[in-house]
């Protein structure tokens, strides 16, 4: 082979060249020869080109095919015969030939032309795959609402947990409270300060008021609250409510032994005498009562509440809630009915331990504090007293009632007070009386002494039902009344009901449609004798309407009207024609057709009218002429439907109706630039650089703490001699060695997770310097109670402790303990497991946190075998169902990895989906997925995702907030949205 | 963890505080009963008092489309300080929130909601798992919550927090006391729209001082305020833009400057001319005394129609007879490529994707460049040939080019089939297009002596620029704010135009910014309303275009009749529809 000064090679073809070189020819007759043929042929010989300047362009027209018969020509052979015959030469020789005799010549390279088209399209191949990594990009960007111009790329990888600490701890030494701490610290003492300062200055003003009223009413609501606050001591620290149980005691011996409040002193006897004769005597009356009262009050003596009252109390309450609720009245009645025997049988009893007291001559008064003594109960005898009181009025106005009758009433009172308290028929009785006596003063008792909010909220209500079914309810209540007013109250009531009730009767009869349908007619019920009234009503009815409206035609005038407006909305013709002019004027003379052509302009025939064959409507068309011109005639583009375009428009932007916030938002331009600054086309930054799947081998560190020579910290903080005999290391593959262990660190922390999720996320990637990864374990989903937030995740990540999940657990352990608190608190980390095969699935297990104390033994297990698993699995799911509360899944489904949580809310079981990992079959969790469905169970839940190694390279995790409100997370793979 | 303020979180908390809502009170019409059963709302109760209560909030709503930042994050962020203090608290708390109860379902505390909300029908506070009850905002109208109850929760020391800002307008946002805020916004659109016209003075300034026409114009990478121009004459001037300023002027060639580039560092630019050489200059001009000199001249040996600089890398192309690659330091091109004999008369780097490389050729086609291994990889050959390319410096796969047929082309190319979109409305040859820095828009210069400035993604200009004097456009440039147009023609004028016709130009205070942009989102919203659209699109143009366009339609128009009645005239399918896209693409080569 020679290789010529143009770089071409020369193959030697044939033999022949060899053997023609072999002979010794004459030169000179030899080449004229050659000249001659090479002439003959007509070919034109090319001559090589002379200059040598070099270039690595090559032109094919430069190509010289030597020929043979050049001298400077030197063939193999000819080197080889020079060797001569030397037997170690021969050796050469033979090679030649061999060669010579083997070898083919080369296949036709493919045309210029037809390669250069191949490698074109090939090269045009990977220019579209390059490009295509910036789709994610641009899509980004085209869809975005506003842009921020120039595209600053801020370094979005997290910083390093170990970062992190380190600026943590600075901070920690030198502040012991964050600024925003302080701040709400300050502000709170602020407020202490303020209220303080308020509370000093209200009680310097309330000091220097003279007016003894004020003084009084103070005092009174003083001891309304005492007393209430006595009432919750009583429940809460019965102690306490003892020891002023005797203060209440000796305040009562001191009333009793100044008689301050009787009506024994000098005011009192003062405002006696004046109650004579003021005009407004109800209140100087009153006011000697309260006074009375009050002595009352504070002389009577304090005894426990009897249990049976309790009830009484409860069941009171029970029925008017359910009367307040507006339960079904027929409920009611029923209820009352089967009270009313109760108590029935109740006083039956009493009435028989009663007899002794009943003495007709006695004060109403006396006989009542005697009853209140036997009854010893507070409450009750107030509502005693008023109604008593009532009673005595009654008495008083009736002079036919005898006295006899009276002490009857008074002997039953007590039980029908309570009723009263309890039934509301009762109402209508004192209702009644109102009426009748229909003073002033006696509402006001009653309401005074009726403390029950309740019943004067019912009165109005009732005493129309009351009056309706009034006898029916046929309490004491009633007898006593009957046994008051013998007839003539019975009369009066009477004549009332016709008064106030409405007889269903009596309502405008609206005659029904009749439909002709195959049902039997079940309103008339075949009664034809009512319809023959109602039609005579009906005529009187409408002759007596047509009378009225007689003298209108309506319908006429409303055509008339349809017609003037018709000719009112259609334009005329216009007449320019000028009278008398090229013609004759004057009266009944004919215009003549020219100039009726000419000169009048006549209106295009419009559109009929909207209305034309609509009957009785007439329809405005000039409405809106002007507004038209205005409205939108077509959907504009990117609406589908007229209801979204005009609730678009509908919603204003404007800051004089929209939030201020939101108006900035709203109003945010498409795309921002800053004044005087260079916007450089976009760069590689910004791309999400894919690197190099790792193998699904490779892609999780395989941890094997025993692998470690020396101390190994367990999970739990313990450091343990590493036994490397112990069974759960038994049929683990070994996979890992220190050196491996270590690379794949480095490979983990130079991925930088970006996983950003919701608030309390923290991405932790594993750069503590032992096994970051306990179990080899890659999600740890931890859901927190809402009363966490003191202790919870952001102290954790503030803390001194480094971010693996060995400290999240001890973390999360300690502060179980610190908070004190039995709540449960579930933590669980997932395995996907390692290898396709399930008897090699590797520390697949749940570590699950219940009570902190029992769950110890199980949780400082650390490395499973799949028959562990089970085994654990079995112990929790019988744990948890003896506790009545959770369930325990196991995640060991290759391809979907799943994350449970479980909530340890009282005693209800409630499991969560929380978040769903796909994971591909080479374990390797790609996409993550969490909605608003998490965030939306689980709102006052601080839910942290830690994310240790699955957050891979380039995966991101976007918070979107949608139109219509909701809110997701968006997973970005390598620029593909993953949803 | 910053606590937010009030409003930030729940923004109609300002207005309901309002005076209005003073008479309906709870207090005062709400039944004693509730009133009893609750405990005082002020003091927050212990927390672990409500544990098994759960009430959750889950959402918002903010009712507007673009209202998208408040929500769950917020609200959430806040729940975390909410214990659930008692529930008449929370109540109010949710009723002020305009926000979803959830599950799990609490009797109590529904009934409660009901109680006091009859506009609420009972079936929305749904007892099943995951269900939410909305309240709407009616309901939140008419139960105004009590400043004291919220107090606790959202407002950090129990001042009253909203109310921080004396200057404020407190506003109610209830739609139904604002019947017109729809036809009020309209009537502002309508405003603007027309005062956007009225300001409508695009003209910025005037660069003269060259002897002939301008021929081609170059930005510098980092400074705004500096341009090269290059003219027929073969004279080079810099200038200064803020000054509208000439700094320097010299001969750099015989013959046309057919092009100008920077070196990506700025302190150089390259020129090539007809007379076949290259010459890099100094951005600074030379001392007191010496002369113009060029740093460096590189004689090629084919003619140079244009040159293009690599973005990153020291490399350089040029074309004319083929395109050749050179290297900053070496005399002679590293690598020449050539795919038919046509001339090319203008190439471009991709500033994306800087090795790829685009060029226009004289046989009407557009080539397509790696420049690292093969070369050439794709041909496109349109019905007319292109005068100049541009690539977007934002989307590194689109380019547009303007083309000798009045349209420019903006392709995909990794598609180069069909264009991506035909952009109309030259009634010239269109012979220079360049994109705005953010990649939304470009700029076209015609022969027909006007630049129209077109958004990307649609066929129709946005604008058009044009003056008396101004003659055919021979190259434009978008400067690299994303401000400023720069025009050079061949009357030898360089003109200085504003980007948006009718931008205030200089510092804005921040009341106007907003007013501003209160206006552009207004003209957006209302867009589609034929007399906002209207107002908009009026522009008075000289005659010469107003009857070019007409002539044009005219053309067109009875090209589409006459194709209408070949199609009805001949056998069904035979005559088929073309796209408006696949026919101005006549192949693509590989």
């Amino acid at each position: 082979m020679v290789e010529h000064s143009n770089g071409n090679i020369v193959v030697p073809e044939n033999d022949n060249d060899l053997m023609d070189s072999d002979n010794e020819v004459n030169e000179k007759p030899h080449t004229v020869l050659l000249e001659a043929i090479s002439q003959l042929g007509g070919k034109q010989r090319v001559k090589p080109p002379t200059r040598k300047e070099p270039s690595l362009q090559i032109s094919e027209f430069h190509l010289v095919k030597r020929g043979t018969g050049f001298k400077s020509d030197v063939n193999v052979n000819e080197l080889v015969e020079v060797l001569g015959q030397r037997s170690s030469h021969a050796k050469i020789g033979r090679k030649l030939q061999s060669i010579q005799k083997k070898s083919k010549t080369l296949r036709k390279p493919l045309e210029k032309n037809l390669s250069e088209k191949i490698q074109r399209s090939l090269g045009f191949e990977n220019v579209k795959k390059e490009l295509g990594k910036w789709d994610a990009v641009v899509h980004k960007n085209r869809s975005s609402d506003s842009l921020s111009f120039p595209l600053n790329q801020p370094d979005s990888r997290l910083p390093t947990s170990n970062a992190l600490i380190a600026n943590w701890k600075a901070e920690e030494v030198e502040y012991p409270l964050s600024l925003e701490e302080m701040i709400e610290r300050r502000k709170e003492m602020a407020k202490l300060r303020a209220v303080q300062s308020f509370q000093a200055s209200k009680a310097v003003r309330q000091k220097k008021i003279k007016s003894k009223k004020y003084h009084r009413l103070q005092r009174r609501e003083n001891v309304r609250k005492q007393l209430k606050n006595f009432e919750q001591l009583k429940k809460e620290d019965p102690e306490a409510a003892l020891r002023q149980l005797e203060q209440i005691e000796r305040s009562r011996a001191e009333e009793r032994m100044t008689l301050r409040h009787r009506s024994t002193g000098k005011w009192a006897h003062s405002k006696a005498i004046r109650a004579k004769y003021d005009t407004e005597a109800c209140i100087s009356r009153q006011v000697l009562a309260e006074q009375l009262a009050i002595s009352r009050d504070l002389t009577q003596k304090l005894r426990m509440v009897s249990t049976s009252s309790d009830e009484d109390k409860d069941d009171e309450v029970e029925v008017l809630d359910t009367d307040a609720d507006g339960v079904k009245k027929s409920e009611i009645d029923q209820f009352v009915s089967g009270y009313r025997k109760f108590w029935e049988e109740q006083n039956q009893k009493k009435a028989l331990t009663n007899v002794t007291v009943s003495s007709p001559s006695k004060n109403v008064s006396q006989i009542v504090n005697n009853k209140s003594e036997q009854n010893n109960k507070v409450e009750k005898l107030k509502i005693l007293t008023s109604v008593v009181e009532k009673v005595e009025e009654l008495t008083e106005g009736r002079d036919e009632t005898s006295q006899e009758e009276s002490s009857t009433a008074v002997t039953s009172s007590g039980d029908f007070i309570v009723t009263l308290a309890k039934e509301n028929p009762t109402k209508s009785h004192s209702n009644i009386i109102g009426k009748k006596r229909a003073t002033k003063r006696d509402k006001e008792k009653m309401k005074k002494s009726l403390k029950h909010p309740v019943i004067d909220e019912e009165l109005t209500e009732i005493a129309g039902k009351g009056n309706h079914t009034n006898i029916s309810i046929g309490t004491e209540v009633d007898e006593i009344i009957s046994v008051w007013e013998p007839k003539k109250l019975e009369k009066e009531t009477s004549v009332e009901n016709r008064n106030l009730v409405i007889d269903p009767n009596d309502y405008l009869k609206i005659k029904p449609k009749y439909l002709r349908s195959e049902h039997p007619d079940l309103s008339t019920g075949g009664d034809e004798g009512i319809d023959d009234e109602e039609d005579e009503e009906e005529m009187k009815r409408y002759n007596i309407v047509s009378e009225a409206f007689a003298d209108d035609n309506v319908v006429a005038d409303f055509s008339q009207e349809k017609k003037e407006a018709v000719i009112k909305s259609t334009p005329q013709n216009i007449d320019l024609s000028m009278p008398g002019w090229g013609d004759w004027a004057g009266q009944n003379l004919s215009v003549s057709k020219r100039k009726k052509r000419r000169f009048v302009i006549k209106v295009p025939k419009d559109a009929p009218r909207r209305d034309e064959n609509k009957g009785n409507v007439i329809i405005n068309q000039e409405k809106d002429v002007k507004v038209k011109q205005h409205q939108v005639s077509d959907l504009p583009f990117p609406f589908e439907s007229v209801k979204d375009f005009e609730a678009s428009m509908r919603a204003p932007i404007g800051n004089n109706w929209v939030p201020e916030m939101a108006h900035r938002k709203m109003i945010r331009p498409e795309v921002l630039t800053k004044m005087g600054t260079v916007i450089q086309p976009m760069d590689n930054a910004s791309l999400i650089i894919k690197k190099k799947k790792c193998g699904r081998k490779s892609f999780f560190p395989e941890v094997n703490p025993h692998l470690h020579v020396g101390r190994v910290e367990n999970h739990l903080g313990k450091t343990t001699r590493s036994s490397p005999n112990r069974d759960s290391n038994l049929d683990l593959p070994v996979l890992s060695s220190r050196a491996q262990h270590d690379k794949r660190i480095s490979q983990l922390r130079h991925r930088g997770g970006r996983g950003f999720l919701c608030d309390v996320v923290v991405s932790l990637t594993p750069d503590t310097p032992w096994p970051p990864v306990v179990f080899g374990a890659q999600f740890y989903v931890v859901v927190l109670p809402p009363n966490w937030l003191g202790i919870g995740l952001q102290q954790y990540v503030k803390g001194e402790r480094g971010a693996g999940a060995v400290e999240l657990l001890r973390f999360l352990t300690s502060a179980i303990r610190r908070c004190g608190e039995q709540r449960q608190l579930s933590l669980l980390s997932s395995i996907p497991a390692l290898r396709s095969g399930r008897e090699n699935v590797r520390g697949a297990g749940i570590v699950r946190w219940g009570n902190f104390s029992q769950r110890l033994g199980v949780s400082q297990q650390h490395q499973f075998t799949w028959q562990k698993c089970q085994l654990l699995r079995k112990e929790t799911e019988r744990q948890g169902r003896e506790r009545g509360s959770e369930r325990v899944e196991f995640l060991t489904d290759l391809k979907t990895t799943r994350i449970f949580y479980y909530t340890m809310e009282s005693s209800k079981k409630r499991e969560e989906m929380l978040m769903s990992i796909d994971a591909e079959t080479s374990g390797t969790p790609t996409n993550l997925v969490v909605d608003d469905y998490i965030r939306g169970r689980f709102p006052t839940h601080h839910i942290a995702i830690y994310c240790i190694s699955a957050l891979k390279e380039g995966l991101q995790v976007r918070h979107d907030n949608y139109e219509d409100g909701g809110v997701g997370y968006t997973a970005t793979l390598d620029g593909m949205t993953v949803f | 963890m910053r606590r937010m303020k009030l409003e930030e979180v729940y923004p109609h908390v300002r207005g309901e505080s309002g005076k209005l809502y003073r008479k309906n009170h709870p207090r005062s019409n709400t039944p004693d009963r509730d009133r009893t059963s609750t405990s005082p709302g002020i003091k927050p109760q212990s927390p672990h008092l409500r544990q098994s209560t759960i009430v959750r909030v889950v959402s918002w709503i903010t009712g507007t489309l673009k209202q998208r930042q408040f929500t769950l994050s917020h609200v959430l962020h806040h729940s975390y300080y909410m214990p659930i203090p008692s529930q008449s608290c929370f109540l109010h708390y949710l009723v002020y929130a305009n926000i979803l109860i959830t599950w799990p379902y609490h009797p109590t505390l529904a009934s409660s909601i009901i109680s006091c909300t009859p506009s609420i029908p009972v079936d929305r506070i749904s007892s099943s798992l995951g269900r939410c009850a909305m309240l709407g905002s009616s309901f939140v109208r008419s139960f105004p919550p009590e400043r004291g109850a919220l107090d606790p929760i959202l407002c950090a020391g129990g001042v009253d927090n909203s109310r921080k800002n004396k200057n404020e307008v407190h506003r109610n946002y209830d739609p139904n006391l604002h019947p017109f805020e729809a036809p009020r916004e309209y009537i502002r659109a309508l405003n603007a729209t027309k005062l956007e016209r009225v300001f409508a003075k695009p003209f910025v300034g005037n660069l003269d001082g060259h002897r002939d026409g301008v021929s081609c114009l170059g930005k510098h990478p980092e400074r705004l305020s500096w341009l090269v121009s290059g003219s027929y004459d073969g004279e080079v001037r810099t200038w200064d833009l803020a000054q509208c300023r000439n700094l320097r002027s010299f001969q750099a060639h015989n013959g046309y400057v057919r092009g100008v580039t920077f070196v990506p560092s700025g302190q150089q630019f390259v020129t090539v001319g007809d007379d076949k050489t290259i010459k890099f200059w100094n951005m600074e001009g030379p001392m007191w005394g010496e002369e113009e000199e060029p740093t460096n001249t590189i004689l090629s040996k084919t003619v140079l129609m244009d040159i293009s600089y690599h973005r990153k890398d020291p490399l350089f192309v040029t074309c004319g007879e083929q395109c050749q690659v050179w290297e900053e330091t070496r005399n002679e091109p590293i690598r020449t490529f050539q795919w038919g004999t046509d001339s090319i008369h203008n190439a471009t780097f991709n500033p994306v994707e800087a090795h790829l490389m685009a060029a226009c050729a004289s046989d009407r086609s557009i080539i397509l460049y790696d420049t690292r291994e093969i070369g050439p990889v794709r041909k496109v050959i349109l019905k007319l040939r292109s005068n100049k390319l541009c690539w977007n410096p934002m989307e590194a796969f689109i380019f547009t080019c303007a083309n000798e047929d009045y349209n420019l082309y903006t392709f995909d190319t990794r598609n180069l089939k069909q264009p991506l979109t035909i952009h109309m409305d030259h009634i010239s040859a269109v012979t220079d297009v360049d994109y705005s820095p953010t990649g939304k828009e470009f700029v076209s210069g015609s022969y027909d002596k006007t630049i129209r400035i077109y958004e990307t993604h649609k066929g129709h200009s946005r604008d058009i620029y044009y003056t008396k004097r101004m003659q055919r456009l021979t190259c434009v440039l978008w400067s690299l704010d994303n401000k400023y147009i720069l025009s050079g023609s061949d009357e030898m004028n360089i003109r200085l135009w504003k980007a948006r016709a009718s931008e205030k130009l200089g510092v804005l205070k921040p009341r106007e910014k907003t007013a501003l942009n209160y206006s552009e989102a207004l003209k957006e919203k209302f867009a589609s309303h034929p007399q906002i659209r209207r107002i908009a699109r009026h522009r008075q143009v000289p005659k010469m275009i107003y009857n070019g366009q007409k002539e044009l339609r005219t053309l067109k128009e009875k090209k589409k009749i006459k194709e209408a009645n070949r199609r009805a005239h001949s056998k069904p399918g035979s005559v088929p529809y073309v796209s408006e896209r696949l026919k101005h693409v006549i192949a693509e080569e590989h």
